[in-house]
């Protein structure tokens, strides 16, 4: 793609965020009903569980990428694969921060070290190390090397950590990924424009914020149709 | 849960969404603009170099 076609395609995700994000909103706080428990507290859920779909996803394509790298050796892996982990960084930032707001009127408590919890602010220390060991390494291959290493490292961390611990509020618990199911909009709009990534990574985070934008909505919709009884049980 | 003011902790979880998502597009827009720089730096290098 030219610099004209890549320009056209950063100002068509523009626009596509801003609509995603008003859409999202309006779905979020106007579309979908007042929970019946937690009141409007729950529409936190519209962005937490979303970028916790998103942030996990992302760093399974990390995980992907490290090991095409390993593979082929080709440098376009590693940009993918540093791509996935920033965005699974600030994606599961966003999870971390509301995570705690969420809990704190529900729990009475802003944190419990339950060992899911724990273990999610630990793979988010990793991968922000993963980005801070890539600027101590100089050789652009060596740096390549090393980070696809971590990357595999880390996923294999990731699965006997965090999914090795269901609790009875996350993933695990079938009907929530059932009624997040339309979430997974975000993930699709978070890495529908990766093919484009080598020439030109600066609109990859408008796609992002548009798809989540979108799904955000949808997922206000998906709680509407499926939720009710869902969250009759709110323990760590 | 009818006690608390549930809104001051949806308002704040949303302000904090949005913080995290501007403070990463800005992270991106400035290195993208450091990138243009640095190209345009070079075009001009190249440039000299060949008129020499």
């Amino acid at each position: 793609m030219d610099q004209r076609g890549q320009a056209r395609l950063d100002e068509f995700l523009g626009a596509l965020l801003f609509a995603g994000m008003i859409l999202a909103l309006y779905m979020a706080f106007l579309q979908a009903p007042r929970e019946k428990t937690m009141g409007d507290l729950q529409r936190i859920f519209y962005f937490h569980v979303s970028s916790g779909i998103t942030g996990l996803t992302a760093f399974a394509v990390n995980f992907a990428a490290s090991v095409m790298y390993l593979v082929r050796r080709n440098r376009w892996w590693d940009h993918v694969a540093l791509s996935s982990a920033e965005l699974g960084v600030m994606f599961l930032s966003i999870v971390l921060v509301t995570g705690p707001i969420w809990a704190k009127p529900v729990w009475f408590v802003w944190w419990t070290w339950s060992p899911r919890l724990t273990s999610s602010l630990v793979l988010w220390m990793l991968y922000v190390a993963y980005l801070l060991v890539r600027n101590y390494v100089l050789d652009p291959d060596r740096r390549a090397l090393v980070s696809a290493v971590f990357g595999i490292v880390y996923c294999v961390v990731f699965d006997s950590l965090v999914a090795g611990h269901p609790s009875s509020t996350h993933a695990g618990d079938r009907r929530i990924v059932a009624v997040h199911a339309p979430g997974f909009l975000y993930v699709l709009g978070s890495f529908s424009d990766l093919v484009h990534l080598s020439p030109a990574p600066a609109f990859l985070p408008r796609s992002v914020a548009a798809g989540g934008g979108v799904a955000a909505a949808a997922c206000g919709h998906g709680f509407l149709k499926g939720a009710p009884g869902l969250w009759k049980r709110s323990t760590p | 849960m009818e006690k608390i003011n549930t809104m001051n902790y949806l308002f704040a979880a949303y302000v904090a969404i949005w913080i995290i998502l501007a403070l990463y597009l800005y992270s991106i827009h400035s290195r993208e603009q450091s990138l243009r720089e640095e190209v345009r730096r070079l075009r001009d290098l190249l440039e000299k170099k060949s008129r020499q």
